[in-house]
């Protein structure tokens, strides 16, 4: 049967295993021979990609974000796929040349196999379907698997909510890389890259960059308390390394940026109240910005200016995942002690001590382990 | 008197495994030359060129070394040109076998 440049053969379906079948179209496209491929009821394991760390609860956010990298149970309702193989026989021989008198020879190109327009969803446990994902593969000798151009629409990746996922995804000599990554996501965007070592099981690094995020949108989305007395802009970059699951094992440094904020902070209003000073309005913070770096499961705050309305906090300390906190702060020539729960710190200002301030800012860490 | 008092506790805290703000910049240095790394490879994958070459790519401080044997020799120099590229790379280190090349240099 024929159907425009395709050769039809609506009777055929094959059964190649258990979930996986073709149907029912083969035939010819203008690339080549291409072939419609189904999967449908194929289910994958559960495997965490980040381990829970056994001494405490997923209770904080930062908790909740390293503890959301995870693949779930799916059960793939279907995938569809044109599959086209780009083997153009007319053009596998030499032209002409002689290789061995040095002349340039033109070599036809190697042959391609193409699956576009894969649409592959997915289905959970509990019923629920997985965001759509749509891609497309390139696979070309000599060195095989060239790229997927991946696109998923609205969902979630493990805890995060998101409008929209781009990326491609290349093999390349041991690497596989994770570019041009984009995600649109609590009314800004994220994007950056990954690079995932095959060669050592575990190891990764890469670099993400948000821009714009509404804090208003992230706090109500990690449950944080005073969400409505929270609005501004965030944006800033991470760069990372890790092996393995372990939060122990992941090493990182970036920069976070706020700006047009109305943002109310426990640290500066209970250092307001240190100091004497008003604690309405006047302690609110109107932008932010702070350089950290994450290690040994810890995340270090290496400098940090907090601004209110003509003042300036400057911050720097230690924050454990469970929202500890151990901070100095700064304001105009006074030193604060921040210390206990970020949510809600105790605050002291510390007497004037030359010999033993600069020893405090130095925070016990445990030997680096590699 | 506080000054060498101020020192020795600094050496004492050092020699302990306090985090100093050397190990922040230490951190930095390599964040930054595993980002680099990354990059070159990225660039390499995308150039039709370089592609189906077997590179490897270290970094160093910022001086990116490339590594391994290519079948052509375009693609040597195009490898070096793409690495030259890339934001942050202060040197690139040619470590590059040619097709012919007994062994690499």
């Amino acid at each position: 049967m024929f159907g425009g440049n395709h050769v039809l053969q609506p009777k055929v379906r094959a059964q190649l295993a258990k979930g996986v079948g073709m149907d029912p179209s083969i035939g010819f496209v203008l690339l080549g021979p291409d072939l419609n491929l189904y999967l449908y009821d194929v289910e994958f394991r559960d495997e965490r990609l980040h381990a829970e760390i056994p001494w405490a609860k997923l209770e904080m956010p930062l908790r909740m974000l390293w503890g959301s990298g995870r693949v779930r149970t799916v059960r793939l309702r279907e995938l569809r796929a044109t599959i086209v193989a780009d083997a153009d026989i007319s053009r596998s021989s030499s032209t002409d040349g002689d290789e061995a008198a040095g002349e340039t020879i033109e070599r036809p190109p190697p042959p391609q196999l193409v699956i576009e327009d894969i649409d592959i969803q997915l289905r959970q446990r509990d019923g629920s379907e997985l965001p759509l994902l749509k891609a497309d593969y390139l696979y070309a000798q000599p060195a095989g698997a060239r790229k997927v151009d991946v696109e998923v629409g609205a969902g979630t990746a493990g805890e995060i909510a998101f409008d929209g996922i781009t990326t491609r995804v290349q093999p390349s000599h041991g690497h596989l890389l994770v570019k041009d990554f984009k995600m649109r996501t609590f009314g800004g965007l994220v994007d950056g890259f990954l690079d995932l070592h095959l060669k050592y099981a575990g190891r990764y690094n890469g670099e993400l960059h948000w821009h714009l995020l509404e804090v208003e949108r992230i706090c109500r989305y990690f449950e944080l308390d005073h969400a409505e007395r929270r609005r501004g802009k965030l944006a800033g970059n991470l760069k990372f390394k890790a092996w393995g699951p372990q939060l122990d094992q992941f090493e990182g440094a970036g920069e976070v940026r706020m700006e047009r904020a109305r943002f109310w902070s426990p640290v500066s209003f209970k250092v307001f109240g240190v100091l004497g000073l008003p604690q309405r309005e006047e302690s609110w913070l109107v932008a932010a910005d702070v350089g950290f770096s994450v290690e040994d499961g810890l995340l270090y705050l290496e400098r940090g200016a907090l601004k209110g309305t003509g003042y300036v906090l400057d911050i720097q300390g230690i924050i454990d995942l469970d929202g500890a906190c151990d901070l100095e702060a700064e304001f105009e020539g006074t030193t604060v002690a921040v210390t206990g729960r970020l949510a809600d710190p105790s605050v002291r200002v510390l007497p004037f001590n030359a010999v033993t301030a600069p020893i405090d800012r130095m925070k016990r860490k445990p030997l680096r382990k590699r | 008197m506080k000054a060498r008092l101020s020192l020795l506790l600094l050496l004492v805290g050092c020699a302990s495994g306090y985090r100093t703000e050397e190990d922040s910049k230490e951190l930095r240095r390599e964040l930054d030359d595993s980002t680099i790394e990354s990059r070159v490879r990225m660039a390499l994958a995308s150039d039709p060129e370089t592609t189906d070459e077997p590179l490897e790519v270290t970094v160093v401080d910022g001086v990116v070394h490339l590594r391994g044997a290519v079948s052509r020799d375009p693609a040597a120099a195009r490898a070096i040109t793409l690495a030259r590229e890339v934001d942050g790379v202060a040197k690139v280190a040619d470590r590059i076998t040619r097709p012919g090349a007994s062994a690499s240099r």
